[in-house]
């Protein structure tokens, strides 16, 4: 089963998207904030099939941690998706440029989370 | 802009009619192995490439139809239906269907002039659907993209380059993923993966260096279609070219189809580097998108010859040019002989080369006209299958030789005669499966045809295994009908012969299929006119074995010059058997014959060509002039000449409309001296000869 790792600092957006995932299919894995991942690196997100992490988060940002992420050598391909606002263009930049793979735009409904996390997942 | 929409369309069509050819060969090969995986993903490819090209030229219900079988060829594909003989009949229909559109579309009429598609679309989908309850599960899934993508009128075509940076794995992104995006939005019409920027040296395996290039079809704006790219754009290269209708004809037109388009650009891109970095070529693996097709044959495809398409009338032009250049020369040439002294020799050398170089010319401007006898083989195959069906036979059609090279003209003017020929191998020859079984033969009959070089010829073998012919009964049927008289000596092969008689039908029962109008004889006189001949080998019981013997080209024939009066005749050396300087006792004149010769106790009728032509200066008395028999059809004539003259190679020139239809006459030449000789027509003169006998008025 592909694990799909979640990182935001929002309790909300963590139980909806692990609630989707869930449903469709995926072992889902959260966590609240960067650290926390950090800590997890070395066992659980390892096998992370793809890890979809929120930009703004207090203590480490999103940018940081993807650049964290990509510094392990079984992490280096794995696809990072970004959550982020429309209005965070700048960031999507900045976010691929660390190594994120794509982004999905906050609000998101069920199905577009989904398709999306499909297509990464394959 | 209109011209050119034309032009494209008759590209499509060609191109559509070879793979339409394509498809009822695999078909019917499929047939017969149900489970040879690779013949049904090549139907599906032609018929894929079909709905995809009519598309690009605008023909809708092409498109739209074609999409109905691509579809449930697809299932087939998928194991969802099984092969059988009925499906196949259906998909058969479903080709005709669309020849009957093509055709509609070459002839300027509407595309669905006289074509019902509706119940034929009907059938397709009932046995689509045959299939859908097993596979309810699938297609009810919502997020099943092919509903999407089904026609539509307004669908765009758009020309694709896709490539993406190197980089593009460190940052978590499999290429691939974009297909599946893509079609979600529209239809992958052929895609090809280009492997040119693989580094020789340096390869790093974490980095990316293919790129693709795809026809796409979609509703879409292109737009939208870049959206799907949108986080990578920035650092990849994606070109998205929206093709008009006309301009999708300028590719076509640029390079014949689609495939040559991109298969072009590649080979000017990779150039020489190509053969080697093809080696590293790495396959998309699509396994989960079937809809992203990599074409296996496309990596080899590469390397092989690349063809251009030259109208037929350029390439007769040029036959005739070089022909007149042979002429010319050879004129030339016995001019020189004559001249002395040191210029004369060097002269005549060059003049030699030259010869040879002409000659050289005209041979290969032969090769230009050849072309393959496959095509005209396999469509014998559904007339096999298709009549044995309809007959209560068992028979299969067994091709070879069928890389041997013919004459173009004679390729399309071959078809009917082999066409009758097997279907009255079917008819005639075969046992019904209860007759053969009665014999100890296997149920199932076979019928073989053969093309291959022999002498200078080209042989084409029709054999049967079927009853063999009969050789009292065709005798005494001839005897009958009086074609023969009872003391006539004839061998085996000229009994045998008699069966292509106009008015001599051995079958007992006319059938549906022999009852057309269209006899045996009408297949020898065609044969003939190809300068051909057929050869037959029977053994009752055994089967029948046909043997046509083709010239290698139309164009040029081994003639004989003959003098009548001042007049210079050519006479066929196919057509003559011998020639003599008849005595007094062999020329008589009898009743309901008029005059003969007596050749070895065979009465032969005599034809005077200085009367045919209504020449004045020629030697009248036979004993003072020269009989040169000949024989058509198994018939011989003799025709009275002055004298022989030469035998040489002569370059048949048509005659103008106005001399078309002169009895005896079949073309002109122009000999080395530049004087004009007619070429006789042998059948024209026997059928004279019998007209004559039958008390017909004579003369041309």
């Amino acid at each position: 089963m592909s694990k799909v790792f979640i990182v935001d600092d929002s309790a909300t957006t963590r139980a909806s998207v692990e609630y989707t995932l869930t449903e469709a299919g995926y072992s889902v894995d959260t966590s609240s904030n960067g650290p926390e991942v950090l800590s997890k690196l070395e066992t659980s997100a390892k096998e992370a099939s793809l890890f979809i992490l929120d930009v703004n988060m207090p203590e480490m940002d999103g940018i940081t941690l993807i650049r964290e992420i990509r510094k392990l050598p079984d992490l280096k391909f794995t696809p990072i998706l970004m959550l982020t606002t429309e209005s965070q263009d700048s960031k999507k930049m900045e976010g691929k440029k660390a190594g994120a793979s794509g982004w999905i735009v906050k609000p998101f409904n069920p199905e577009q989370l989904s398709s999306v996390v499909s297509r990464f997942v394959r | 802009m209109a011209d050119n929409f034309q032009q494209f369309i008759q590209i499509f069509i060609s191109e559509a009619d070879e793979n339409l050819e394509t498809l009822e060969t695999h078909l019917i090969e499929l047939e017969n192995n149900p489970e040879d995986y690779e013949v049904l993903n090549a139907i599906f490819r032609s018929a894929h490439t079909i709905k995809g090209s009519s598309g690009l030229v605008g023909l809708t219900e092409v498109q739209n139809f074609t999409h109905h079988l691509e579809d449930l060829l697809d299932k087939m594909r998928n194991a969802q239906i099984a092969v059988e003989a009925e499906l196949i009949s259906v998909i058969l229909e479903g080709v005709d269907c669309i020849k009957t559109m093509l055709s509609n579309v070459k002839n300027g009429k509407e595309t669905l002039a006289n074509v019902d598609t509706s119940k034929l679309i009907e059938k397709i989908q009932d046995f689509s659907e045959s299939s859908e309850k097993e596979t309810k599960a699938k297609t009810d899934d919502p997020s099943n993209p092919d509903k999407l993508n089904n026609a539509s009128s307004r669908e765009s075509y758009y020309y694709m380059e896709i490539r993406f940076y190197n980089e593009i794995f460190s940052q978590g992104i499999d290429p691939l993923m974009f297909f599946d995006d893509l079609v979600n939005h529209g239809d992958i019409v052929k895609v090809q993966l280009e492997a040119s920027e693989l580094p020789l040296e340096g390869f790093d395996p974490e980095k990316f260096y293919l790129y693709w290039k795809l026809f796409f079809v979609s509703h879409e704006s292109s737009e939208k279609i870049r959206d799907i790219f949108l986080f990578v754009e920035e650092e990849s290269t994606i070109t998205i070219q929206s093709l008009q209708r006309a301009n999708a004809g300028d590719f076509l037109i640029a390079g014949n189809s689609i495939y040559d388009y991109l298969d072009g650009k590649a080979i000017e891109e990779v150039q020489n580097e190509l053969e080697e970095k093809a080696k590293n070529d790495v396959a998309i693996h699509s396994t989960q998108n079937k809809q992203v097709k990599q074409d296996s044959t496309l990596s080899g495809h590469k390397e092989e010859q690349t063809f251009i398409r030259v109208d037929t009338i350029k390439l007769d032009k040029l036959l005739n040019m070089v022909s007149e250049l042979v002429i010319a020369q050879s004129q030339i040439s016995s001019i020189t002989e004559k001249l002395k002294g040191k210029d004369g020799e060097k002269l005549q050398e060059i003049s030699a080369g030259i010869d040879k170089l002409s000659r050289g010319l005209q041979e290969q401007t032969m090769q230009l006209r050849m072309i393959h006898i496959g095509p005209t083989f396999y469509q014998f195959k559904r007339l096999v299958r298709d009549l044995s069906t309809q007959n209560g036979k068992k028979a299969r059609l067994i091709i070879k030789g069928d890389d041997t090279e013919l004459d173009k003209n004679m390729i399309s003017q071959i078809g009917d005669p082999l066409k009758h020929m097997i279907r009255n191998a079917l008819d005639h020859g075969l046992e019904t499966p209860a007759e053969r079984q009665a014999k100890g033969k296997s149920e199932q009959g076979s019928i073989e045809i053969n093309a291959f070089y022999q002498e200078g010829n080209v042989h084409i073998e029709v054999s049967d295994d079927g009853r063999g012919i009969n050789k009292e009964e065709i005798f005494q049927k001839a005897l009958d009908s009086k074609l023969i008289s009872e003391t006539a000596q004839l061998s085996d092969n000229e009994i045998f012969k008699l069966i292509f008689h106009p008015g001599l039908s051995t079958a007992t029962e006319i059938t549906d299929l022999s009852g057309r109008g269209v006899g045996m004889d009408v297949v020898l006189s065609n044969i003939k006119e190809l300068n051909g001949d057929v050869d037959i080998q029977t053994e009752v019981d055994r089967g029948t074995r046909f043997t046509i013997k083709l010239p290698l080209t139309l164009a040029i024939v081994d003639g004989m010059l003959t003098h009548v009066g001042e007049q210079v005749y050519i006479v066929p050396i196919m057509a003559i058997e011998e020639s003599i300087r008849p005595s007094d006792e062999q020329i008589r004149t009898v009743e309901g014959k008029g005059e003969v010769v007596k050749l070895r106790d065979e009465y032969i009728s005599l034809v005077r060509l200085h009367e045919v032509f209504g020449i004045e200066d020629a030697i009248e008395d036979p004993r003072e002039a020269l009989l040169v028999i000949v024989r058509h059809s198994g018939v011989k004539v003799a025709i009275l000449v002055d004298s022989l003259i030469d035998q040489q190679q002569i370059v048949l020139k048509a005659l103008g409309k106005n001399y078309k239809n002169i009895r005896g006459i079949n073309s002109a030449t122009i000999l080395g001296d530049g004087k004009v000789a007619l070429v006789l027509d042998i059948n024209g003169l026997v059928q004279l000869a019998f007209s004559r006998q039958n008390g017909e008025a004579q003369g041309a």
